[in-house]
């Protein structure tokens, strides 16, 4: 599966949306996109692409766009 | 000026602000003593002041979510006819007819912030009094200390931090930000916060976001509270503390006993995992066993009996109970089981009640179930444990992703707490009762179904 698909699997699995929704999401979007959703994905993300995030980029880490940024830090291009 | 209250919307009042605002209340809202209002709560300046403003006025309120559900809001109001709502600042007028109220009676909080039972705890000004002055003191809270209250207040603990800062003379700030949220970190590290009080689900949280390594020089005290915290986190929390001179105090309380009733003090906090610790001064804890006789041998468990002068007067669940008095005379039955260790330490190792708590929120098991019946029919039945709520069902046509989705809209809880599970059938006794006991084996080992 490609770094792509992974990720935006990630979302659709933490905040159960569908793919085509995916792409423009933003963090408080979709109800199930609040805090605890939002530790749920960075766990994921954690676990799929075996990195650890620091404070600032977990929170940073507010829409779709914006965690390729992030995990580009990481060394993890999507 | 000393500061009493801050918020993350930029609200501040200090002591000095907070008295007049006291004084001038009654005349501000039009409000005269005994009257009963309901006060829809962010965690924010106005809300707060108040709150406190109808306690010194001795104007009754009930606490409730601002975001409250419209469903569950009409049927506080149309069991408890309250003469005012306060909500978004401005106060409106409701039902005319005075409400018999306990003369003692201080204020109502809800039994569960979530589950659509409308049974509240009734407070006396005794109690509310008692609590702030003993936690302050067990904390040793001092006047240059300044809490972040991200707990609700409409929350017993979040409400205990509240009155425990301001008894103290120190400063608390409000905020509804997300604990993941960039705003409640620049507020945790620009602030000059020094504690920070949570449940739970809020170490998690913390602990997810490798919160150690942020940099937070002011902050000196985290307090855990609400529920149990792994062992793990628990043994990642105190070392933190230990190595970073900051005091980590582990407490357990209930809406029962306005908030706290027991507190391990910190320098123990390594060496008695996961322990409640001792009652709080002056307050006496002890166990029973079935019969209700008092156990005293070491690490034998019991039920876990609390008195003290912060034990509320009790529920109201009619109008007609708000005039009721004290029935519980001081002693609260927790309906935890606990033991005590050769240092007096006690543990909770279980419930005797359907509860459980997730995130940090106290769920009525049975509640629910009965708000699932209500929506999707009858054969469903609610199990859980302190991590998962499990609906099991024995239709196979059944929308699982439905029923999700309506508890999380119902219940206010993320929707990633749920699971719906299949069940070939509903265990039952002789007599046709649901064996839950069953039905938590079952559905702990069964596969969660959309």
């Amino acid at each position: 599966m490609s770094n792509m698909q992974q990720y935006v699997n990630a979302f659709m699995e933490a905040f159960g949306v569908e793919e085509s929704a995916v792409a423009t999401l933003k963090y408080q979007d979709v109800e199930a996109w609040d805090s605890v959703g939002h530790m749920q994905m960075i766990s994921i993300l954690e676990d799929v692409f075996d990195i650890m995030m620091d404070i600032d980029d977990i929170i940073d880490f507010g829409s779709f766009e914006k965690g390729k940024e992030v995990l580009a830090k990481y060394g993890v291009s999507v | 000026m000393s500061i009493a209250l801050l918020d993350s919307k930029g609200g501040s009042l200090t002591y000095k602000e907070l008295a007049d605002f006291c004084d001038g209340f009654k005349g501000e809202y039009n409000l005269k003593e005994r009257d009963f209002v309901f006060l829809l709560c962010g965690n924010d300046v106005s809300s707060a002041a108040f709150f406190i403003g109808c306690i010194h006025n001795r104007v009754v309120p009930l606490l409730l979510n601002a975001n409250i559900d419209k469903d569950m809001l009409n049927r506080y109001i149309s069991i408890y006819r309250p003469n005012y709502i306060f909500m978004d600042n401005k106060l409106c007028a409701e039902s005319a007819e005075s409400v018999n109220l306990y003369k003692q009676l201080s204020f109502l909080l809800p039994t569960s912030g979530s589950t659509g039972g409308a049974k509240l705890v009734r407070h006396s000004y005794n109690n509310i009094r008692a609590n702030a002055a003993n936690v302050a003191r067990a904390f040793d809270i001092k006047k240059d200390e300044r809490a972040m209250l991200t707990l609700p207040i409409y929350f017993t603990q979040g409400l205990s931090v509240l009155c425990s800062h301001l008894t103290a003379g120190a400063s608390v700030y409000l905020s509804d930000d997300a604990l993941s949220s960039r705003e409640f970190w620049n507020s945790m590290k620009n602030e000059g916060i020094t504690s920070f009080t949570g449940v739970p689900y809020s170490f998690e949280i913390l602990d997810k976001l490798r919160f150690y390594t942020a940099k937070l020089p002011s902050l000196t005290v985290l307090s855990q509270g609400g529920g149990r915290l792994s062992a793990e986190l628990w043994d990642k929390l105190a070392t933190f503390a230990k190595d970073t001179g900051k005091r980590f105090y582990a407490t357990y309380g209930a809406s029962e006993t306005t908030a706290r009733m027991s507190m391990l003090p910190p320098e123990s906090a390594l060496e008695s995992p996961c322990s409640i610790g001792r009652p709080i001064e002056p307050y006496k804890m002890w166990l029973i066993d079935e019969e209700g006789n008092e156990i005293t041998e070491t690490d034998k468990p019991g039920e876990l009996v609390f008195q003290g002068e912060n034990v509320t007067l009790g529920y109201a669940e009619s109008l007609d109970d708000l005039a009721k008095g004290d029935e519980r005379g001081g002693i609260y039955k927790t309906g935890d089981i606990a033991h005590r260790d050769k240092n007096g330490f006690y543990y909770i190792s279980g419930r005797l009640a359907r509860f459980i708590k997730i995130f940090g929120l106290r769920i009525n098991l049975d509640e629910t179930e009965r708000l699932i019946k209500a929506e999707f029919g009858d054969g469903f039945a609610c199990t859980g444990n302190d991590t998962r709520l499990y609906v099991c069902v024995a239709d196979k046509n059944a929308d699982g992703k439905a029923i999700k989705q309506f508890l999380q809209n119902k219940l206010k809880i993320n929707i990633s707490a749920f699971d719906v599970v299949f069940v070939e059938e509903i265990p039952r006794n002789q007599y046709g009762k649901v064996s839950y006991a069953k039905l938590k084996n079952i559905a702990e080992r069964g596969e969660a179904h959309e």
